[in-house]
């Protein structure tokens, strides 16, 4: 098949080494080769003027330093015969600009060759990085200059399809009309395809634990877990859950507190007051009993009488969120659902309870269970896939 | 009541007397509503709505605009829905739906023509309509247009459309009129976009010769578009007036969900609201009033929808207010300048749905 790339733009890489992917062989997992490239990207990315403009590439530079990865590597030093799968065939999300190199990572620690589709919006950090690959790629790490493709392209269905018809991964980041999308374009037999779609996060708060903690460090953290992202990540908590004795004066501490922080840091979008509204009405339509304290229009809260299983298709962002206090956690179970990723805790036996709920319920949701304020937190692990395992095959023996 | 206001002069009252008029009447429209639909009492009961606690014109409630896109507002049963009213969204936007009993409907009308009649006079005049016949023949389904267009009807001695179906200008039609009516005062309607596209650039295009001088140029909604082309509210009536002679012209700010109270520009070019009406700016932050001059989101009050929960509205457009009951042209209440719609920043995050509810 001879495929045209006459639309494509390549920001690393070329059509030759594109065309030459399915040539190359595979790499082990935790490569020598790739471990210094990473080290290396991680060096200029933090040195590099314009990167450091940006607190994500920074925390992705920070992920990716040489020390980081040894440390992760650790774990997996005992996995031998572990190689890369081939190809792998990603496409980054529209709206979280540094995810294709999180997404290359992945496919790249595997032993895989990866080529990554980025969004045609044009984000400063996707050519931030891109140029550093590149520069990287050329002056020291010339070996790897096979193993990754970054490209851009309107919509060209041929292209989509022709990488679809000769990769062994293909992972899509994106909302589930995306993923249903690509889905629809068939891949090889032996492909396997991870879908990174929409979900939903939430918190567990104790609030007697709480009110023996450092409320301006809650306040620092929780704002990461919700605000850094405009409360629309995937990680992002929807939903309080309040457990404990003393709920409500937590509570007015824990706002209160949280709002000098978004007062400080946080810029309200302007049509955020009427948008939040909106989701009130709409959701109050539904759920008559729910009630909404506005504090200001940066923290909208709605207080739920009772966890609804369709709460979550009333979430809102940029700082809207629905709280539920309650003095049994298992309630919570009915919540942890598919779409549900991560929950976030703060209290001394929670994440062992959380732990016992998923495994006593047998839930299809939560695929991390994190300490406050560590949401966003990068990690090899994600949505359930141990991501160098997963990417990768074992080449067994008797 | 509302026949209170029709006793009035409808520029007539300042401050203090239109604020304990529209207050008394504004309450009794939010009770009225709550008792009729389900889905505004249901947010009222969410946002904490407490009746006693009103006592300035800025505590009434206000519902968000885009409700009326997301849930059946509607005060009446079904058998008595006379029309119901779709905003002209844009392909793949969901559209406003507004009920409208015969009471509402004829209410609008009335308060319309008094609105207008303050602006051109209130004899009925022939009306040149800078738009196609098309857009008022499916009655059912009304759109802003048409019904902005309907609305016009009776103010009107007659309306003659000066586009084809292709929204082409018909040049006979347009000569025609000109002769026939051109030698006393007669209104011109149109959306100011079309004015601008199918009037003014057709006129100089095919440097058609035509003296409109006698004309009020009434326009509607065309702000949006106009912004985007960069084409300043003064430079468009001095190519009106160098191309045809027009020197009247009566812009309004206006909406399908409050058809009737229209915000219509006085000789000074100011947008004034009426008795029956009123405007709030609101600060992005925290809803709270802005001061005169101070942008913000604009939220309208209406003493006219009964049949549907509009009476005060939150909506996504920009404004400020310039002043009260100082206007030069003598009229009382506040004129209001539009600046656009709100901001919608890009959000960040993983799901890809939010700019596709916009």
């Amino acid at each position: 098949m001879q495929q045209e790339f006459d639309n494509v733009t390549f920001l690393v890489g070329s059509k030759d080494i594109l065309m030459q992917m399915e040539h190359i062989p595979v790499l082990p997992i935790f490569s020598d080769k790739v471990r210094e490239f990473l080290a290396i990207l991680s060096d200029e990315l933090l040195h590099d003027k314009q990167a450091k403009q940006f607190g994500d590439i920074m925390a992705y530079a920070f992920w990716i330093r040489g020390a980081a990865i040894e440390k992760v590597y650790t774990k997996y030093v005992s996995e031998t015969h572990r190689i890369g799968r081939g190809i792998a065939f990603q496409i980054a999300p529209s709206n979280i600009p540094v995810q294709f190199a999180i997404s290359m990572t992945y496919a790249i620690i595997s032993g895989n060759i990866s080529v990554v589709r980025v969004s045609r919006k044009n984000f400063r950090q996707v050519d931030i990085i891109c140029e550093v690959i590149k520069r990287v790629l050329t002056e020291k790490c010339t070996q790897l200059k096979p193993y990754i493709c970054v490209l851009r392209y309107d919509h060209d269905e041929s292209v989509t399809k022709w990488l679809s018809s000769i990769c062994d991964i293909r992972m899509i980041w994106g909302g589930d009309n995306t993923i249903s999308m690509i889905r629809q374009i068939s891949i090889q037999p032996r492909c396997i395809e991870l879908g990174f779609a929409d979900r939903y996060s939430l918190a567990v708060i104790n609030a007697d634990d709480y009110l023996k903690s450092d409320f301006k460090v809650v306040a620092k953290d929780f704002y990461n877990d919700t605000y850094y992202t405009d409360q629309n990540a995937c990680s992002s908590t929807r939903l309080i859950i309040w457990i404990g004795n003393q709920i409500e004066k937590a509570q007015k501490i824990f706002w209160d507190n949280l709002a000098c922080e978004v007062n400080i840091k946080y810029k309200l979008s302007e049509i955020c007051g009427s948008e939040k509204l909106l989701k009130t009405a709409i959701c109050a339509a539904k759920h008559p009993e729910i009630r909404e304290i506005r504090q200001n229009n940066a923290i909208v809260r709605i207080e739920l009488p009772q966890l609804y299983d369709d709460t979550m298709d009333f979430k809102g962002n940029c700082g809207y969120f629905f709280e539920y206090a309650t003095s049994n956690l298992e309630s919570i179970v009915s919540l942890l659902k598919k779409d549900c990723q991560t929950v976030t805790f703060l209290g001394e036996t929670l994440e062992d309870d959380i732990h016992k709920l998923v495994d006593l319920y047998g839930v299809r949701g939560v695929d991390r269970i994190v300490p406050l304020g560590h949401s966003i937190d990068l990690s090899f692990v994600w949505d359930g896939y141990d991501l160098p395992i997963t990417l990768s095959r074992v080449v067994g023996n008797a | 009541m509302i026949e209170d206001f029709h006793r009035l002069s409808p520029y007539c009252l300042a401050k203090e007397d239109k604020e304990a008029l529209l207050l008394k009447e504004m309450k009794e429209l939010t009770d009225w509503h709550r008792h009729r639909c389900r889905e505004y009492d249901c947010f009222l009961e969410a946002i904490g709505y407490d009746s006693q606690m009103v006592k300035s014109l800025d505590r009434i409630p206000f519902v968000p605009i885009r409700v009326f896109k997301e849930l059946t507002m509607k005060s009446i049963p079904d058998d008595k829905i006379f029309k119901t009213m779709m905003s002209s969204g844009t392909s793949g936007q969901k559209q406003s739906k507004i009920y409208l009993d015969k009471e509402t409907a004829v209410l609008q009308q009335k308060v319309l023509l008094r609105l207008l009649g303050d602006f051109v006079g209130n004899k009925r005049l022939p009306m040149l309509v800078i738009d196609s016949k098309a857009i008022i023949k499916d009655r059912k389904l009304f759109t802003t247009r048409g019904a902005t267009v309907m609305g016009l009807d009776f103010a009107t001695k007659k309306m003659v459309f000066a586009l084809d179906d292709d929204m082409q200008l018909d040049e006979h039609i347009l000569y025609e009129f000109a002769n026939q009516y051109g030698g006393e005062k007669f209104l011109i309607f149109g959306f100011t976009f079309m004015v601008w596209q199918h009037l003014f650039q057709e006129i100089k295009k095919r440097k058609i010769d035509i003296d409109l001088s006698n004309g009020y140029l009434l326009t509607a909604g065309g702000w949006k578009k106009l912004t985007s082309a960069a084409i300043s509210n003064d430079e468009f009536k001095k190519v009106g007036k160098e191309l045809c002679g027009i020197s009247h012209y009566v812009d309004h700010y206006g909406m399908a969900e409050q058809t009737g109270c229209i915000y219509a520009e006085c000789e000074c070019g100011n947008l004034h609201a009426s008795i029956y009406s009123d405007v709030i700016v609101r600060r992005y932050f925290d809803f709270s009033p802005c001061d005169y001059g101070e942008k913000g989101y604009i939220q309208v009050l209406s003493t006219l929808p009964r049949s549907y929960p509009g009476h005060s509205i939150l909506t996504e457009d920009e404004g400020i207010i310039l002043g009260e009951d100082d206007c030069p042209c003598g009229r009382k209440g506040k004129y209001i300048k539009i600046l656009g719609r709100v901001k919608n920043a890009e959000i960040r995050g993983c799901s890809d749905t939010y700019a596709a509810g916009i």
